[in-house]
């Protein structure tokens, strides 16, 4: 049997819980009236009703089946507005879920860490082994079932981490949304594209969606520990002049790559001509790189072994200037 | 091909030399994450095709108080299009960035 003073103490402890409870309530500022998704009148609702959406939406076909270029100029104003409607009726809602989700885990935390203290304050002060053989049970019972909480339902993960990710796979959809109303017409970007890019934007706001995105993120940084270096040859740093010599190099090179590539398809007499002046340069420039190369070697793989020349300059980078010289660029004085 | 960049350099130098990698090796970048040993990023190219345009490279760093998210849809990635977000080294520290193009 529970003695007096053990039952005095555990009354105590749980009274002054539930007033902490309603003592620390920390929630939000007050929601601006117009913001407010309960405040309605009778003209007036933030909220996108049914009958509203199904007028709106009705209209919105009729103006696509249309097809000309004024209807569809109106219809793609219409689907932009009925975005958004939702799009504001999604926000608030995940607003809401997103406060109360973070007041909720608060608050059981804090209920949580009270009840734990109460029960270990009890035992320890409480007379007779039967009593705190009892609230020692208690106290570990308690103390799975919040683990329990904690693994079920929230895998362990802090809400900061939880809903970080979900504020990141929200703004990713929204990026999109956003994107294509902005730039697609309803042929491109019709409204039920963008109704479905909605349902996506609604369940990148939930608890499972941030798990799952973290527990994607876990599988990354695990797949990132596994990028092996051991073997992999290192890039020196390239400089300055490095970079505008290769880009100087290139830049002749494609000129020879594009003149070929082009007589692959157009075969007029210019762009042939124009392939056969690159073909001889670029053979020229093989020559003076690789003095033993043949030179009967297929266009194709002229171009190919020039590449690997340029190749070369990846890891000697004093092939750069060789190259400068071999494809006719003049060299600055830094260089 | 796979090279390694020292994660010592900064975010430019690491820029340049990746740009200058994929000029030189008629690559272009697929990949770029954090090595398993000391500060070191591993780089992973692919070919590319005779005649191929490799736009310009361009990293940016993303702060911690910002997303991926927001800086592919910021002005400074108008008309670019993303060709990976990870966590590289930059300047020994461990960075947020998206690589666009």
């Amino acid at each position: 049997m529970f003695k007096k003073s053990s039952l005095t103490v555990i009354t105590i402890v749980f009274i002054s819980l539930s007033g902490c409870s309603r003592v620390v309530k920390v929630d939000r500022p007050r929601v601006p009236k117009v913001l407010d998704r309960d405040a309605v009148n009778e003209t007036f609702s933030i909220q996108y009703a049914i009958d509203e959406f199904e007028k709106d939406y009705k209209r919105y076909k009729t103006l696509v089946l249309n097809g000309d270029d004024a209807s569809l100029g109106l219809a793609r104003i219409l689907r932009d507005v009925m975005i958004d409607r939702i799009r504001v009726d999604v926000e608030l809602n995940y607003r809401e879920y997103e406060a109360r989700l973070f007041a909720g885990r608060a608050a059981f935390d804090s209920v949580a860490d009270f009840l734990e203290l109460g029960l270990a304050l009890a035992t320890t002060i409480s007379n007779g082994e039967r009593v705190k053989t009892v609230l020692g049970a208690v106290s570990t019972a308690f103390k799975g079932n919040r683990l329990s909480i904690n693994k079920n339902f929230f895998r362990e993960r802090t809400i900061e981490a939880i809903v970080s990710k979900m504020q990141e796979s929200r703004e990713k959809v929204k990026a999109r949304i956003l994107r294509n109303m902005l730039e697609a017409s309803v042929k491109n970007y019709s409204f039920e594209a963008g109704w479905t890019d909605l349902v996506e934007f609604f369940y990148a706001g939930t608890l499972q969606s941030g798990l799952q995105a973290l527990t994607a993120d876990a599988g990354t940084a695990a797949a990132r520990a596994k990028a092996r270096t051991e073997g992999v040859e290192q890039l020196r740093i390239a400089s300055l002049q490095d970079l505008e010599m290769i880009q100087k190099i290139r830049a002749e090179h494609d000129k020879l790559e594009a003149a070929w590539a082009t007589a692959r398809t157009n075969t007029s007499p210019q762009a042939v001509a124009a392939s056969n002046e690159a073909i001889t340069k670029a053979r020229q420039i093989l020559k003076r790189l690789d003095p033993d190369s043949r030179e009967d070697l297929p266009e194709r793989e002229v171009l190919l072994r020039l590449r690997s020349k340029i190749s070369e300059s990846l890891d000697d980078r004093s092939k750069l200037v060789e190259l400068m010289e071999a494809y006719g660029i003049p060299q600055t004085g830094n260089q | 091909m796979k090279r390694t960049i020292d994660g010592n350099a900064t975010l430019e130098e690491q820029r340049r030399t990746l740009r200058f990698a994929e000029l030189a090796s008629f690559k272009k970048l697929d990949n770029y994450e954090m090595g398993d040993i000391g500060e070191l990023n591993v780089a992973s190219f692919i070919d590319t095709e005779i005649g191929e345009k490799v736009p310009e490279l361009v990293i940016l760093e993303v702060p911690e108080s910002r997303t991926p998210a927001e800086i592919i849809s910021s002005p400074f990635a108008a008309g670019k299009r993303l060709i990976f977000d990870s966590t590289v080294f930059i300047e020994g520290k461990e960075t947020k960035i998206v690589a666009l193009r």
